[in-house]
């Protein structure tokens, strides 16, 4: 069993953005050894596209994103940010896009303000003070702005990661598990800043276990299984293309998708 | 002993030398190993030389005894809880063992150790014994009781509280402190305390107390060191004598562990407690993150720089700059290192300085000579300040994964990276050069060769540690558990001054070809020139290995 993509079809808060790809995954492979963690990946994102990357323990999610953001060398393929390739231009690659892994690891002993100081002085960002308040604000982090980021706890320290992500405004912002650690109001402001972005043509690229947030919240979405995609577009077409109901959720098309044919996934081949 | 804990104890046991002999794959490892191997063989071979019988004679026996026995205490008391395997606090704690069950388990690795250890003993001092079998049994268990009184002192300092630990852990480091200081008055004439402090009017203020000196001259005690002194060779006169003191040693090692059981305390909150403060310890140590926690959570936040130089690749500087104001603790210990140092150093020619205005004479050419070593040594100082100064990748261990996604290129963010340290160190470095300028006076070169030598010192010195740390992270990142062992260590040190080695060479070898006054400045400036390049090469395998640090597969 087969799913098409539906990789060229704009998100419906998009279509006026409609330009070059911000991220273009070409045939993409991460091999370690004999282990192939991915194998033969390709979509590609748009500016103001929100797309949610699903799959299971081991499905090659943050090889993936690790692999776009520079981390990880890819073995085959290659990998366009904002039209610059990953591995032969990185500095310029790296300019264009935020990442926020799934395990935050602040600086011991430097204050949540100096945090937004180094990611102003690297990314040389103008007149960034002006821009801190209002982004602490955003992310209920203002009466922390002196606290040592060790200190905070973890959903604190995920806002932070966000805070310094938004700085820099990038054009593509890449989430490792991004609600993880998070309170329901926290949730709730991330969830909008992400959309209110989006509709102002940042691009989101985001993995997540959590299938309602990934349905509620994304345009596209790739799901992954053992290193290979199994489907990729939006959750209608998807849900179409895996002959499921029209209420079907991002659920019952996830496990329809990646335990076809008797548990064992058909590659989606080019889709 | 418990049949199922003796069962884990031996599987971790075999597990961990089976992987210890796999791990002998790696050339590292390997050249580690065989170091060890060699240096033991070494002394192996030569173990008839009367070094080794100086070393088993009684007073020195009694030393190392008292050092044994004092360590274990302090060792013991000190970790306030008895230090386990994160995963034992998983299994074992909440496993139907008893108290007694564990705390044997918790003994074992050091029973082991003291069984090697006694072997390494018996082979290398065997020639000098006359009855070697004996006396290394008498070690093994002295050994073992050592344990049981560490084992106990832990138990102990978790009963009480945290106030009274931290006074009598004090007070304990004091009386190890006393009886090493009376050790060596009434065996070996070594006054460790200043004579100042057993003069009569010191005295007075601890009437009507003992001093240091009233029991090193106490008669009895006189006798008994001398007695001590005499004796050539720790050797049972007879079979029987040895066998008392086997006996008398092996009761001792007995009692301790009735003791030990008999004693009525739970151990497992205090060691909870102590073994997640000893894992976090490790990890953080690994990660190369700071040991001790921040104690104040909030503090002043710098302002944003508006220097062009901290933009870009300079933000790193700027972040290890702001870091190293809040190592207080660490800058202070290393400026009081550094006063000590220098402050040596400096007497040292003010001695000199002294000397000549009192009409000593001394041909100017020794005088430079003497200043040369001077500034060696000072140049040298480096060395050990690197290590207080790890505000680079050693610090930044942690973030590996995240520099990775900076716009900035591994070249450029290895020398910002490198740049903190460097500068600290040669700041340092630069107090005791302005007091030695006062005194010395140096001419055009020595002044030129330190505004040269000295940071290309610093910077190979803070390069090779960086490349071992960034080394032993791809390593973790590759999937491997690495933690940083001693035989590592040994190699980075070696390394530390083999990285000088071309440099030196090539000084030398031009000195010994170009004659004249010429000779001097030409031998410095190959110096220079060929370290300068080895410091960019080091550079440019540290930029290399940053882009090498991948992530482990286990976290696809």
């Amino acid at each position: 069993m087969r799913y098409p993509s539906q990789n060229n079809g704009s998100p419906p808060g998009a279509m006026s953005l409609n330009h070059a790809p911000v991220i273009q995954v070409e045939q993409f492979g991460k091999s370690y050894g004999d282990f192939a963690a991915v194998r033969d990946l390709s979509f590609t994102v748009q500016p103001g596209e929100i797309v949610g990357l699903v799959g299971a323990n081991g499905a090659g999610k943050t090889t993936t994103l690790r692999a776009i953001t520079g981390i990880l060398r890819p073995t085959t393929g290659r990998i366009l940010v904002a039209g610059h390739d990953i591995e032969k231009e990185p500095v310029a690659a790296k300019r264009q896009f935020a990442y926020i892994p799934d395990t935050i690891h602040p600086y011991d002993l430097l204050t949540v303000t100096e945090h937004l100081h180094f990611i102003a002085l690297t990314y040389r960002i103008e007149n960034a003070e002006r821009k801190y308040a209002a982004l602490l604000d955003e992310l209920d982090l203002a009466d922390k702005k002196n606290e040592i980021a060790s200190s905070l706890s973890r959903g604190m320290l995920q806002k932070l990661s966000l805070a310094c992500a938004f700085l820099r405004e990038p054009r593509v912002v890449i989430l490792d598990e991004p609600l993880t650690g998070l309170d329901p109001r926290g949730i709730r402001n991330i969830k909008e800043s992400i959309r209110s972005r989006a509709a102002a043509g940042t691009a989101f690229l985001l993995s997540s276990h959590l299938l309602v947030l990934v349905e509620a919240l994304c345009d596209q979405v790739l799901i992954l299984h053992a290193g290979q995609k199994m489907a990729f577009g939006s959750l209608e077409v998807i849900r179409d293309l895996a002959t499921l109901h029209a209420d079907a959720s991002l659920e019952d098309v996830f496990f329809a998708v990646t335990e076809c044919t008797n548990g064992r996934p058909e590659p989606a081949g080019v889709l | 002993m418990n049949q199922a804990l003796t069962y884990l104890w031996l599987v971790l046991l075999k597990r961990r030398t089976l992987h210890f002999i796999r791990e002998l794959r790696r050339p590292t490892t390997l050249i580690g190993f065989a170091a060890l191997a060699l240096c033991f063989g070494f002394w192996f071979h030569h173990r008839h030389n009367e070094v080794f019988a100086y070393l088993v004679r009684r007073d020195v026996l009694i030393g190392g005894a008292l050092l044994m026995l004092g360590g274990s205490l302090l060792k013991g008391f000190w970790h306030r809880g008895l230090v386990f395997e994160p995963p034992d606090v998983e299994f074992l704690f909440t496993s139907p063992f008893t108290q007694r069950q564990i705390v044997l388990y918790r003994l074992l690795p050091g029973y082991l150790f003291a069984v090697v250890q006694g072997l390494v003993f018996f082979a290398l001092f065997e020639p000098h014994l006359k009855h070697p079998l004996l006396t290394s049994l008498c070690l093994v268990l002295f050994q073992i009781a050592c344990f049981h009184l560490a084992t106990g002192a832990a138990i102990f300092a978790g009963t009480i509280s945290e106030q009274s630990h931290h006074r009598i852990r004090w007070m304990v480091l004091g009386v190890c402190f006393l009886i090493t200081a009376l050790y060596l008055r009434a065996a070996w004439g070594l006054k460790l305390v200043p004579s100042f402090a057993s003069s009569p009017f010191m005295q007075e203020l601890y009437y009507p107390a003992l001093t240091l000196s009233d029991i090193a001259s106490a008669p009895s005690l006189n006798q008994w060191t001398l007695s001590l002194v005499n004796n050539s060779s720790y050797q049972f006169q007879v079979l029987g004598q040895g066998v008392i003191y086997l006996g008398f040693i092996g009761a001792v090692a007995a009692l301790s562990l009735w003791l030990l059981f008999r004693l009525k305390a739970n151990i497992f909150e205090t060691s909870l407690a102590t073994t997640t403060r000893a894992a976090e310890k490790r990890l953080r140590l690994r990660e190369g993150r700071r040991v001790v926690e921040v104690a104040e959570t909030r503090q002043d936040s710098a302002s944003l720089p508006r220097v062009p130089f901290f933009r870009g690749v300079g933000a790193i500087i700027w972040k290890n700059l702001v870091v190293a104001s809040r190592c207080k603790r660490e800058l202070l210990i290393a400026a009081g290192f550094t006063l000590i140092y220098t402050g040596f150093l400096i007497a040292l020619r003010w001695l000199l300085h002294h000397q000549m205005s009192q009409g000593g004479q001394l041909p100017a050419r020794e005088v430079r000579e003497f200043d040369k070593i001077l500034v060696g040594l000072l140049c040298f100082l480096v060395f050990i300040l690197q290590r207080a100064f790890p505000f680079d990748f050693r610090r930044d261990g942690h973030h590996l994964v995240g520099f990775r996604t900076l716009p900035i290129s591994p070249l450029a963010l290895a020398l910002a990276e490198l740049t903190v340290p460097t500068a600290f160190c040669l700041a340092f470095q630069a107090l005791g050069v302005v007091v030695l300028m006062i005194l010395s006076g140096f001419d055009w070169l020595m002044m030129l060769l330190m505004l040269l030598a000295f940071p290309a010192v610093a910077l190979a010195l803070n390069g090779v540690w960086n490349l071992h740390y960034l080394l032993a992270a791809t390593k973790r990142a590759g999937g491997r558990t690495e933690s940083p062992s001693p035989v590592a260590m040994i190699l980075v040190v070696a390394l530390s001054f083999l990285v000088f080695y071309p440099a030196g060479w090539t000084a030398v070898q031009v000195g010994r070809q170009t004659y004249g006054p010429t000779s001097e400045p030409l031998a410095i400036g190959a110096f220079l020139l060929i370290q300068y390049a080895v410091d960019f090469l080091l550079i440019l395998m540290l930029a290399k290995l940053f882009q090498r640090a991948e992530v482990s597969r286990d976290s696809l």
